[in-house]
């Protein structure tokens, strides 16, 4: 329980760096939304059709101007693809800072930046293996998924069985993702200390291997709760249309408290790994 | 949501009891019963065929002295790639490869001796009166050794086997002894008049995009299947008997224009009784969760189609569900029989379900009863069920969420069918009143949701309770005939003529434009300018329109177009100028392609604009942070 509360307490510590970067995916999102609300400004070009989207969610106001107006989507689509790949990119500099200050127990702006320049680049390896290990692992059982099952509809008596697979292969990949991911955390956080890359990789899977358990445990605890804070924001929110102003603040406060959440949660999930890897003493 | 999840995990029917029984108490006596049947069939699940005695007796109601006769043999579309249904086409055709096919998977009909009522053998010769496809089998013709006359009955008696393809479409075998025999039986063709006055056979090959026509009789069938199977069909289970493993069930039916019937092992069947209808459903055990919305879809189809339409004519609808494996065996309807499709686990907030059901049970109306030509004229069946399929769903769950509502995100059964049409590449690619087999694509979005949408539409300008009494007549006028579209046109007018309503439009015209034409409508609003309004029809479609106007201080002024030219401006004497102005804000012409451009206003709401922004930010700092887990 003492633990919980010192990761607890730590996570807190970090407020400065989960501002940062929450404030960056932030405005990473505030293009897109720019973007968004200029086309629909100019695609729905004064119609009181707005109107009935004022009220809530409409399908049809949605799909004539998806109809009239396709190309407006294309480019937004293009727009956001570009900004996660240039998000990708920094956010390993962004985890680099994080992590460096978490190992040194310095929160200040000054170490984040200094931690995130100085490990990009071997960080950027750490999150290339991390990609083509899911890569692999998602190709490799889909690909056998399906040369063995063949047309799963045509193959099983009943599509039960092949709903059934589907959710245990999603389970699967969950828990290769909580693998990789602590596998990631704990040999950048080794990195931090000894900056040797094999080294790194090997004591990554040595410390996970030895606390599967327990790695597994905080995977399915955040997952759990992002999942959590999903349903929340939808159960809350479903769609409460825009009337006045007064809603549409409320959703967007909301909204992005939510999303501070989430980063927020990122920062509890490293602390608790490093909890397990307390820095070797000499 | 969770209350949603356990219902399609865990099943909560309990009422499923013995097969039922009919009310025979029903009519038995409505239609002309010019094609009845009586056929014995002897099931080899293992072959994969059933062996049968047939006795046809039909009447000749033409004026003609009939020496041939012209029969359906629909299971010999599916006997290879060279037949007229399969030519042509795409060799895969619903996800399968027809090319990789073994012999067995291939199905076929054979008339082995057809005798008349003196035992004289009659010849047959396949004739193709499409295509001249000399491959193609589908339908025969019989040389009759003794003319019928004028009004003269006559009966006829076959041996045929029929072979079950695996399934492509419809008819067919599928794994774990699934059988659908559908199509399956050598079927009369009609005798009638046609569009120049003649009477002849119309008795089409078996072409993709056609479906039924053929006359109302009587039909008995017996069906003698291993015990195993479960077996559920169109019309009453008269008799029962099991001797040495194998059971013998007669089925019975009046007045309808077809017979199909299925067996499956693990079938469970549900059973209960509406507005006193009798209702069976067949669910394998996976889709045991769904039996529940099965019933509720008929009920309110029942319901709903009993109030606005006319009564049920039969005492009984049996529903099947097909196991996942023979999906193409679903969606579709027989007379007194309906097949529906669903998947494990959709929630019930997604009415696919009830929405497939509904459709397929309005066809008991029109399709079984108003028995229109489907070859011809598909959209007389299809585009008026899918009518009623949009009204039904959107009166017992709500107009904008009756096809689906998860998470905030809704869809109503009518908007959807309007979407089909308007998202179609292109809206003008072709006329409705078209044969079916002349349709490449669009065939759904044409006949299905084009014409729904015409007839709400007319139903936006005549008003709810005129189109209402425009369908109850139509159906009493002709249930138990073969209408056709000048038979419908016929009755609007005499109902339009029956309110006096003055229309300010041509409906025969609208119906030409509608049916016949490929015109658009996308009414506009071009501009406003201090007290001048300039609107616009972007398509051809004449069809009048209100057009709201909103002045400055809030007076409202509305003021009818009539939809003829393209341009029409509006000046207005008021002193003050235009705020806003809305072209249908009713939306009653629902064949409208975009509803956008109908209205123009000086203050534009941007409230959603930046709600809907903001939640495409949302999208990508999710997106973000899942990236940032995987980096």
């Amino acid at each position: 329980m003492s633990k919980v509360a010192h990761v607890l307490k730590e996570t807190i510590l970090q407020w400065k760096v989960v501002f940062i970067v929450y404030i960056s995916q932030f405005f990473f999102g505030l293009i897109l939304a720019y973007s968004m609300y200029a086309e629909m400004y100019t695609s729905y070009d004064g119609s009181l059709a707005l109107e009935y989207l004022a009220k809530g969610f409409d399908r049809t106001v949605f799909m004539d101007m998806v109809n009239s107006q396709n190309e407006m989507f294309s480019s937004s689509r293009g727009l956001a693809i570009i900004l996660l790949i240039v998000y990708c990119f920094m956010s390993v500099l962004l985890q680099g800072g994080w992590l460096y200050t978490i190992r040194k127990k310095e929160f200040s702006i000054r170490s984040f930046l200094r931690g995130g320049w100085k490990y990009y680049f071997p960080f950027l390896g750490f999150a290339g293996i991390s990609l083509l290990l899911f890569l692999l692992f998602g190709g490799g059982v889909g690909y056998l998924f399906t040369s063995w099952v063949g047309d799963p509809l045509m193959t099983f008596s009943s599509e039960k069985p092949y709903v059934l697979w589907i959710i245990f292969l999603v389970c699967l990949y969950a828990l290769w993702t909580i693998l990789v991911w602590s596998w990631s955390v704990t040999a950048r956080l080794h990195y931090i200390n000894q900056p040797s890359f094999i080294k790194a990789v090997k004591l990554g899977f040595d410390k996970v291997k030895q606390n599967l358990g327990k790695y597994i445990a905080i995977g399915w605890l955040i997952i759990g709760i992002h999942v959590f804070l999903m349903f929340l924001y939808y159960w809350i929110m479903g769609d409460r249309g825009a009337s006045s102003w007064y809603i549409v603040a409320v959703g967007i406060i909301f909204q992005q408290t939510i999303a501070y959440s989430r980063v927020l949660l990122r920062g509890f999930s490293y602390s608790l790994v490093e909890d397990l890897n307390p820095i070797p003493t000499e | 949501m969770l209350k949603s999840l356990v219902f399609v995990i865990v099943c909560t029917m309990s009422w499923f009891t013995s097969l039922a029984q009919c009310n025979t108490a029903y009519p038995q006596d409505q239609s002309p019963k010019i094609a009845s049947y009586n056929i014995e069939a002897y099931l080899d699940h293992d072959a994969k065929r059933a062996t049968c005695q047939q006795t046809i007796r039909w009447k000749n109601t033409s004026p003609d002295t009939i020496r041939e006769l012209r029969m359906y043999m629909y299971m010999n579309a599916f006997q290879g790639l060279h037949t007229t249904y399969l030519k042509g086409g795409d060799s895969n055709i619903f996800g399968q490869d027809l090319l990789q096919r073994t012999e067995k998977e291939w199905g076929f009909i054979t008339i082995n001796s057809m005798e008349d009522v003196n035992g004289n053998s009659l010849s047959q010769q396949y004739v193709q009166p499409n295509d001249q496809n000399p491959d193609d089998e589908s339908v025969v013709e019989i040389a009759l050794n003794q003319p019928i006359y004028p009004g003269e009955t006559q009966t006829f008696t076959l041996d045929f086997v029929v072979k079950l393809p695996k399934t492509i479409v419809r008819s067919g075998f599928g794994k774990d002894d699934f059988f659908l025999f559908v199509h399956w039986f050598p079927q009369m063709g009609v005798y009638e008049q046609n569009k120049s006055g003649e009477w002849a056979w119309n008795c089409h090959q078996f072409m993709r995009g056609t479906e039924f026509f053929a006359d109302f009789g009587d039909y008995t069938i017996k069906i003698n299947a291993s015990d195993h199977l479960v077996i559920g069909a169109s019309g009453c289970r008269i008799s029962e008997e099991k001797i040495d493993g194998r059971q013998i069930i007669e089925f019975q039916a009046h007045d309808l224009i077809d017979f199909g019937w299925v067996a499956y092992p693990t079938y469970d069947v549900y059973t209960s009784t509406f507005m006193d209808v009798d209702i069976e459903i067949l669910m394998p055990p996976e889709h045991c969760a769904f039996a529940d919305r099965y019933l509720k879809a008929v009920e309110h189809g029942l319901e709903y189609l009993g109030k606005n339409v006319g009564k049920y004519p039969y005492p009984k609808i049996t529903v099947v569900d097909p196991p996942v494996h023979t999906l193409n065996s679903g969606f579709m309807e027989y007379p007194m029989m309906i097949t529906g499709a669903t998947f494990f686990g959709i929630p019930q907030s997604v009415r696919s379900v009830e929405s497939l059901v509904i459709h397929e049970f309005t066809h008991m109306y029109f399709m079984a009863t108003l028995a229109s030509n489907e070859k011809e004229e598909a959209w007389l069946d299809e585009g008026f069920v899918t009518y009623y399929e949009d009204r039904i769903l959107d009166h017992y769950y709500g107009d904008k969420k009756s096809l689906f509502n998860v998470l905030g995100f809704t869809s109503g059964n009518a908007e959807n069918s309007r979407l089909e049409y308007t998202g179609l590449p292109d809206p003008s690619v072709g006329a409705i009143a078209r044969p079916g087999w002349e349709f490449r694509g669009s065939y759904k979005g044409l006949i299905y949701a084009k014409t729904a949408t015409v007839l709400k539409t007319l139903e936006g300008i005549v008003t709810r309770p005129v189109m209402d009494d425009i369908i109850q007549t139509y159906f009493e006028a002709y249930k138990f005939k073969h209408p056709k579209e000048a038979d419908f046109r016929g009755i609007v007018d005499e109902v339009l003529k029956k309110y006096e309503v003055e229309l300010p439009f041509d409906v025969s015209m609208y119906f030409d434009q509608c049916l016949h034409g490929t015109d658009i409508c996308d009414f506009e609003v071009v501009s406003i300018k201090n007290n001048t309004l300039h609107v616009r029809q972007n398509g051809g479609l004449i069809v009048p329109v209100e057009i709201e106007i909103v002045f400055e201080g809030g007076k409202k002024e509305v003021v009818v177009w009539d939809g003829k030219g393209a341009d029409k401006t509006y000046s207005f004497s008021e002193d003050t100028s235009i705020h806003s102005a809305h072209i249908d804000p009713e939306q009653k012409i629902y064949l409208d392609l975009n509803f956008i451009n109908n209205s123009k206003t000086k203050h534009t709401n941007s409230k959603p604009l930046v709600k809907y922004a903001a939640k495409s930010q949302n999208w990508i700092q999710v997106l973000a942070q899942l990236a940032s887990y995987l980096m």
